[in-house]
């Protein structure tokens, strides 16, 4: 029979014959397409095949309903390859530390607002805040009732405009007051205050800037780091740099900064420092995108550098095989077994 | 009774599962707690489930990747309220389940922004996403492959017509291998109103490929 799509009951009459009623196979034409499914309960399985048997018309109904199923198999499942998975890791970890720093964000601001909370809850209270804050306010902005400031300021914003105003102590740390004579008092302090520096990334307070992002307690946005990385590239055969390259690929809780770090080495794998970062990234890093980028940069230096005499050392062995077996990554296991292939072809020329 | 072997072999299956879920469920209250890498840990169980199944429906990577952002976020944001009701994965799964119904809404109510018609014979758009992005399946057949190429166009443009939920139980029956009462559970509906949508889903396709054999 050429397959032609009809499974009405009608079709199915007309070749049933009389072993069947029309009744009969109507209440099984949605049962023969879970039967084909396999999502039929046992007894309702059997159900079906007992009718199957004696019923032409079902029993060509399922041949179709195979057959259909046969034909949509013919369309491979996509399969995410390994490079697209951690490329979706590395967006999905930004996206979480921005809703990370977000969090903060806001919970920082609900504890700068409970208090507020608490003066609505109790109105007399709230009241007598206000009245008292009236009056000193009153006391301290009134023509002549604010307390006088000197207006000598001394240090790198002498002379700024609003810099003795007292809303701009807020920020300020106290670090000392002393009387003096004639009934002055002098009070330092240290104040924190945000500033831009602009120029070239090749200029040396832009990179030293740059590179203090990725250093010690460096800034809390991650992608903030990820541009310093980025920036720092054009800059990576000076030492500095890359030794706060390797650093930022080895000890950065970020994994997009790592991953960035260690692509921002690919190329200076000559360098000593540079392949143990990468081999150390390898071996370590929780991350399989990290490593999928560590061994893809030390399999290209070992097609580009024959006759390197590094792959002879005992640790780099150690890290490939240790890889090519452990790895829970497939591409990383691969890889790692390819490198050691090379390394031993080399090893017998 | 079964034979003693048998029973054995199922005792330690059942004890492996409850161990795993024992592992799963403290790692998930790690992360409620807020550690990132539980989190982490828990996304790279499933994140290639999730994957596929984006890939599957949408037919584009950058559609596929904006889908596991989406539905990942959700998670994380509201992985407090995970009660331990039903497992991990259904749960995960509901919240997956939703971001692509809702993406699959939002493409039917914009006809210009359709998923690529699988490639030509030339090889067109659809081809180099499979090629960027996917790995051939271990068990294909490159001849099967080509074979099947103009039938899987036609597949793929039937499954077009298909409503977003009779879409993703078929994917999610067809290609995920998911039992009914699973598809059920993920979609919050009952098992026989995915057998409903299979049904249907199966009627269209099978219309829609009517005489082409």
């Amino acid at each position: 029979m050429s397959w032609t799509g009809d499974n009405s009951q009608e079709g199915r009459r007309q070749d049933a014959g009389a072993t069947t009623s029309p009744a009969a196979c109507a209440e099984f034409e949605r049962r023969l397409t879970l039967y084909v499914w396999q999502e039929l309960e046992p007894a309702e399985r059997a159900a079906v095949e007992r009718h199957v048997a004696g019923c032409a018309g079902c029993a060509a109904a399922v041949a179709r309903e195979r057959a259909l199923l046969e034909q949509l198999s013919t369309l491979e499942p996509a399969e995410p390859a390994e490079l697209f998975v951690a490329q979706c890791r590395r967006s999905l970890a930004r996206r979480l530390d921005r809703a990370d720093a977000s969090a903060r964000f806001w919970s920082r601001l609900r504890e700068l607002s409970r208090p507020a909370g608490w003066l609505t809850a109790r109105p007399v209270w709230t009241v007598a805040a206000l009245v008292l804050f009236g009056f000193l306010a009153g006391r301290y902005f009134a023509p002549g009732g604010a307390p006088e400031i000197s207006s000598e300021v001394s240090g790198p914003e002498a002379g700024a405009g609003d810099s003795t105003a007292p809303a701009s102590f807020l920020n300020s740390s106290i670090t000392g007051v002393q009387r003096l004579p004639g009934g002055t008092v002098a009070v330092r302090m240290t104040r924190e205050q945000p500033v831009v520096v602009q120029g070239s990334p090749e200029d040396s307070a832009i990179r030293g800037a740059l590179l203090a992002a990725l250093q010690g307690s460096g800034t809390p946005d991650p992608d903030a780091r990820i541009e310093s990385v980025d920036l720092l590239r054009g800059s990576r055969s000076d030492a500095a740099v890359r030794s706060a390259l390797c650093q930022a690929a080895l000890r950065d809780p970020n994994p997009s900064v790592r991953l960035k770090a260690v692509e921002a080495l690919h190329g200076l794998e000559s360098e000593a420092d540079v392949r143990q970062t990468l081999l150390e990234a390898l071996e370590h890093d929780a991350n399989p995108g990290v490593r999928v980028e560590a061994i893809s940069a030390l399999r290209s230096f070992l097609e580009t550098a024959p006759g390197e005499d590094w792959t002879r050392d005992d640790a780099v062995v150690r890290v490939l095989r240790d890889r090519a077996h452990k790895d829970p990554n497939e591409f990383v296991r691969l890889q790692s077994g390819a490198a050691m292939r090379q390394i031993s072809s080399r090893d017998v020329q | 009774m079964l034979p003693a072997e048998t029973a054995l072999a199922l005792e330690a299956e059942a004890r492996a599962s409850a161990v795993t879920r024992l592992e799963e469920d403290a790692l998930i209250r790690t992360a409620q707690a807020g550690s990132r890498e539980a989190f982490e840990e828990l996304v790279r169980r499933y994140d290639q489930d999730v994957l596929r199944l984006a890939l599957q429906i949408t037919r584009r990577p950058e559609d596929a990747h904006d889908l596991y952002q989406e539905a990942f976020l959700k998670v994380y944001r509201n992985l407090d309220r995970f009660r331990f009701e039903c497992s991990f994965y259904t749960w995960l799964y509901r919240v997956v389940t939703n971001v692509c119904l809702d993406h699959l809404r939002r493409r039917s109510s914009r006809p210009e922004d359709q998923a690529p018609e699988p490639a030509d014979a030339a090889g067109g758009a659809a081809e180099d996403f499979f090629d960027r992005q996917a790995h051939p399946a271990p068990h294909s057949n490159p001849e099967r492959s080509l074979l099947g190429k103009e039938l899987g166009a036609r597949i793929s443009a039937a499954m077009e017509r298909l409503s977003p939920r009779e879409r993703l139980v078929f994917e999610m029956k067809h290609f995920q291998g998911l039992r009914l009462r699973a598809i059920g559970e993920m979609l919050g509906t009952t098992e026989e109103t995915v057998k409903n949508s299979l049904f249907r889903a199966t009627r269209k396709l099978r219309t829609s490929l009517e005489g082409y054999r």
